[in-house]
């Protein structure tokens, strides 16, 4: 599949915010001693995924 | 026929000729100049500013890039630049060109999955991400690899629908938009599975927790078999 530049950039920025959420919260974890994320910590990724089937759903809706 | 500009107009050229300064110096290294002597003259910030020099070059010359208009430098490219314009406007009859077929969509998956599965799932010690260890770490990794399904899907449906809307037979756009939101909407069933299993696995949790570890690792598995699918398929 043929995808241009600018599409591809958004891609992987958009993976690589990901990651580095995921990434920043384990540090977190980590420098506090704790060896797992905490439930409130796991809800927030829970959000932030209810919010991109929101905007998708949303995206493909209105086509 | 496309205007072609001088190279030197180029914002692409521009940056590179600038990023290129800082390998000047190791490029005289070779040659006998000592290195000691640059960094005597200027003294180490002047390094800084030389990498920061180069940095912004290389910044600028993926904005322009990226983001403006990319003329032809060559009547080659220009030629070619007006046939690639020429063949995208009218896409092969009984086809879709360039959009998503039920592999590509596997294929498209695991690109969208792969790295944030690789860094969050895996750990990579190459971009400094930490190991997973924890259960509600693994399961964070998923719910991030779901969130990556959809926001890949979002980024895709917007590029494939403005390529669509620069379709000049009506009839060929209308086409080409609805392969596209049925793609989305693929993706997003997909995700909205494996999000599914996440959550069974944490309600499990603090039921039978051997039932949730075991749901968890089977929805990372199908996560993780995309990646495998993206490694046999990716020429």
């Amino acid at each position: 599949m043929k995808i241009d530049v600018n599409t591809g950039l958004q891609l992987l920025t958009a993976l690589l915010t990901q990651a580095n959420q995921l990434a920043v919260a384990v540090k977190t974890a980590r420098a506090q001693g704790r060896e797992d994320l905490t439930d409130e910590e796991v809800d927030s990724f829970v959000g932030s995924d209810d919010a991109a089937r929101a905007k998708l759903q949303a995206q493909i809706d209105a086509l | 026929m496309l205007d072609i500009i001088k190279k030197l107009d180029s914002g692409t050229i521009r940056g590179l000729i600038v990023a290129t300064i800082p390998l000047l110096v190791l490029i005289g290294s070779l040659f006998g100049v000592d290195e000691a002597v640059f960094k005597a003259s200027l003294e180490g910030w002047g390094e800084k500013l030389v990498a920061l020099v180069s940095l912004a070059g290389v910044a600028w010359a993926a904005y322009a890039r990226v983001f403006k208009p990319t003329p032809p430098l060559t009547e080659q490219a220009a030629q070619a630049t007006q046939a690639m314009l020429q063949k995208q406007a009218s896409p092969p009859a009984g086809k879709q060109g360039g959009f998503v077929r039920a592999g590509m969509l596997a294929l498209i998956l695991a690109l969208s999955v792969a790295l944030p599965a690789i860094v969050g799932l895996q750990g990579c010690s190459v971009l400094g991400a930490p190991q997973l260890q924890g259960w509600n770490e693994r399961l964070a990794g998923g719910y991030s690899s779901v969130t990556a399904v959809r926001q890949t899907a979002s980024v895709l449906l917007e590029g494939k629908v403005r390529a669509a809307r620069a379709i000049a037979d009506p009839g060929a756009q209308e086409k080409a938009i609805a392969a596209a939101k049925a793609d989305a909407q693929n993706l997003q069933d997909q995700a909205d599975k494996a999000r599914e299993g996440l959550d069974v696995a944490r309600t499990l949790r603090d039921v039978n927790f051997g039932d949730a570890d075991a749901r968890l690792a089977s929805t990372l598995r199908v996560l993780e078999a995309l990646q495998a699918y993206l490694a046999k398929e990716t020429p």
